[in-house]
């Protein structure tokens, strides 16, 4: 069955052409062109993934992504015109997974979204993360995450995110590296993409979050597991 | 300032005070002198109307008149003056008042008195203690001389006043302390008052100068206060009309630019939703270009071409509208150039060989060269110069060099191509030059390269220079702080290759 893309684009030309490129790498598309409309289109056509423009007529983007990541954890992605601005953190910070750039070439599109599906798996596998005495468990296979008994809802790519950390733990992940393993770059991104979902996770995690045990920092190079 | 008043006031008084001491000194003695002549014509009348009236005959007679006569003149010291009456060309004949001593008269005075037979004054000093009140040795005095007709023939006698000057002396004395006095007093009231002047004056011009000054480091709100009504007052009013001026002067401008640069931008961002769209197109055709007839198919490669082309000129143009909005700040990390250089070399390789040259790295260490730079933005320069060189370098070979000392790291990327005047120096990094605008453009530079390459340059407080001599080829150095915001103040390697090369 072919991965549903809910494309939230407001020029025609571009989502149908969008549409084209989706379909021509067997995704099943749905459009819809207006901001207010966009969390009752993501109602009725629950995708996989959603493609979302910044700049939108109605609610902007980053009200939208609150509004979906408020009742789903589907991978968000958008489309920015801005590279460099505080829209992309803003929108980050409202919960989207990933960004491309305008203009992206399709090939490049679609390895994002593909990305952002392909999540992990691992038969029976049971992970933990942090310090001994309160640590996190990851049930892999199951994708659950628990902490003291408690069941943590964690979006696909903050739980990727935390699986990546927890299989090494004793290895130290650069931002780049990070990137790659969990975003599927192989060429320099943003780091600020990092920085506002390690937070993100924190927030989800950590008993304290000024005080992290769980992700920590080490400084000027990157992050490592807690110590268990 | 009080300097000046003091050195002009200190000559002005003491020439002032030195005139009225003279005057009053002369004023002093002629009072004393016509008092004095007085005296002494009196005396001089009455000792000839004696000498005329008497009878005698003999010597003797004689010198006992004369005793007589001084004894009547000087009633010594009761008249404050010494009567001296002497015979003419002879010193043993003296008739001396109170009888002490030796004459007081100099005898310039007697010499004179004898040779012409009339009256004369002089005015001395006292040789001698005399037995007078206030006199002593040394006494400015007025001697006051004539002679005398004697009724013996043969015999001539001389009739002298001395008056001691010493009343005199210690009033003039005191005039001059006075004065001196006085005009120091006057110096240093001066002094005081210039100061107090120029304080006045001079320190609401130190505020218009500080306020200028606070007015020409950009901070337009800066004005004077206005006090009073007077010149100063005006000074600062039109001051502050002229800061008014020009703060509206250069908000209209900055206005005007901010307009200029947000269009730009707006630009540049809008063109990027349809771009995309394009871009998508084409690369759709792109991938399918086998399947369509040859002339289809050339002109999906050539679109596709030109959209990265465009693409890239897009993106210059924001990045140069971001530094025209000066909102682009360095990220400095400590950073490898060495390896950074070799990974750009790497990659321009392929454009290298596509113009059949070389890219050499002799001169790039291969120890790492640590600088505190924005990586992506160095990457961006090296990458232009790179470009830059291999596409002017008409074939010939491109020369890399890195050199760094303590303070800073240098950057050479030489050419053999065409090169260019030595006064282009400076144009070759303006947007979108061109060194000889009939040559075919045949690589995809935007034009803003190099434009871009001096802004990243001028971010890290770096320097990037050009030399270029036609057929001699060009060379562009890169200068960069090791310590980032450290000020650069000379570069380790020349910017001219050696004369050798050529």
């Amino acid at each position: 069955m072919s991965a549903r893309v809910l494309v939230v684009d407001d020029d025609q030309a571009l989502a149908e052409m969008l549409g084209i490129v989706l379909r021509a790498s067997d995704f099943e598309a749905s459009f819809v062109a207006d901001g207010d409309r966009a969390l009752g289109a993501f109602r009725a056509v629950r995708p996989d993934v959603v493609l979302l423009d910044l700049m939108l007529p109605g609610r902007d983007g980053v009200d939208v992504c609150r509004d979906i990541r408020a009742e789903s954890h589907v991978p968000i992605v958008m489309l920015t015109a801005k590279g460099d601005t505080l829209d992309v953190v803003a929108g980050l910070e409202a919960g989207a997974d990933d960004y491309v750039v305008k203009p992206f070439k399709p090939a490049e599109l679609v390895a994002r979204i593909k990305a952002r599906l392909r999540t992990e798996t691992g038969a029976g596998e049971t992970l933990h993360i942090g310090p001994a005495d309160d640590p996190v468990e990851i049930d892999v296979a199951g994708h659950l995450v628990r902490r003291g008994g408690r069941t943590l809802a964690l979006t696909p790519l903050e739980f990727d995110l935390l699986v990546a950390l927890a299989r090494r733990p004793r290895q130290v992940f650069t931002r780049e590296l990070l990137l790659e393993q969990v975003w599927g770059y192989r060429h320099p991104a943003d780091t600020r993409l990092v920085n506002v979902h390690v937070q993100r996770l924190r927030s989800k995690v950590e008993r304290d979050v000024e005080h992290p045990d769980v992700v920590v920092t080490v400084r000027g190079v990157g992050y490592k597991a807690g110590s268990s | 300032m009080v300097t000046t008043t003091l050195v002009l006031s200190a000559v002005v008084v003491s020439v002032l005070g030195f005139v009225l001491a003279h005057q009053v000194g002369q004023g002093v003695l002629d009072a004393k002198r016509r008092a004095a002549l007085g005296e002494f014509n009196a005396g001089l009348t009455l000792a000839q109307s004696q000498l005329n009236q008497s009878d005698a005959t003999d010597q003797q007679s004689l010198d006992a008149l004369l005793q007589e006569i001084v004894q009547q003149l000087s009633g010594c010291q009761s008249n404050g003056f010494r009567v001296e009456l002497l015979e003419t060309g002879d010193t043993a004949n003296e008739f001396l008042d109170c009888g002490a001593g030796q004459s007081s008269v100099p005898a310039s005075l007697r010499r004179v008195v004898a040779e012409k037979q009339a009256q004369a004054t002089t005015y001395s000093r006292l040789t001698q203690d005399v037995d007078l009140p206030g006199a002593s040795l040394g006494t400015p005095t007025l001697v006051i001389g004539a002679p005398l007709t004697s009724p013996v023939a043969a015999r001539s006698y001389e009739l002298y006043f001395v008056f001691p000057l010493d009343t005199e002396q210690q009033t003039l004395s005191l005039v001059d302390r006075t004065l001196a006095f006085g005009g120091l007093g006057l110096v240093v009231l001066l002094a005081v008052i210039a100061a107090l002047v120029t304080r006045q004056v001079v320190t609401p011009v130190r505020l218009a100068a500080r306020t200028a000054s606070r007015l020409a480091a950009g901070r337009l709100h800066e004005r004077m206060d206005v006090r009073g009504e007077d010149d100063l007052a005006r000074l600062a009013t039109s001051f502050n009309e002229m800061a008014r001026g020009l703060q509206r002067q250069i908000a209209q401008l900055e206005e005007l630019s901010r307009v200029q640069r947000r269009f730009t931008a707006d630009v540049s961002h809008e063109l990027r939703t349809p771009l995309t769209t394009v871009r998508m197109a084409s690369d759709l055709l792109y991938d399918r270009r086998e399947s369509f007839p040859p002339d289809v198919r050339r002109s999906a490669e050539l679109l596709s071409g030109e959209i990265d082309r465009f693409e890239a000129l897009l993106a210059d143009l924001l990045e140069i509208s971001r530094y025209d909005a000066r909102v682009a700040t360095p990220e400095t990390a400590r950073t490898d150039m060495a390896a950074l250089v070799r990974t750009e070399v790497q990659n321009v390789e392929p454009l290298a060989a596509e113009r059949g040259c070389t890219v050499r790295t002799d001169g790039v260490p291969t120890a790492p060269v640590y600088a505190e730079v924005d990586a992506r933005r160095v990457a961006r320069i090296v990458r232009n110069l790179l470009s830059n060189a291999v596409e002017h370098g008409e074939g010939g070979p491109v020369e890399v060099d890195l050199v760094a000392d303590e303070h800073a790291v240098g950057l050479r990327v030489r050419d053999h191509g065409v090169g260019f005047q030595p006064g282009q120096s400076g144009l070759v990094f303006g947007r979108f030059w061109r060194g000889d605008p009939s040559r075919a453009r045949r690589t995809g530079g935007t034009g803003l390269g190099l434009a871009i390459a001096l802004e990243d340059a001028r971010l890290h407080g770096g320097w990037l220079q050009a030399w270029g001599e036609p057929g001699r080829g060009a060379a562009f150095r890169l200068v960069l702080p090791i310590v980032a915001g450290a000020p650069l103040r000379h570069a380790p390697l020349p910017l001219e290759p050696a004369q050798v090369e050529a």
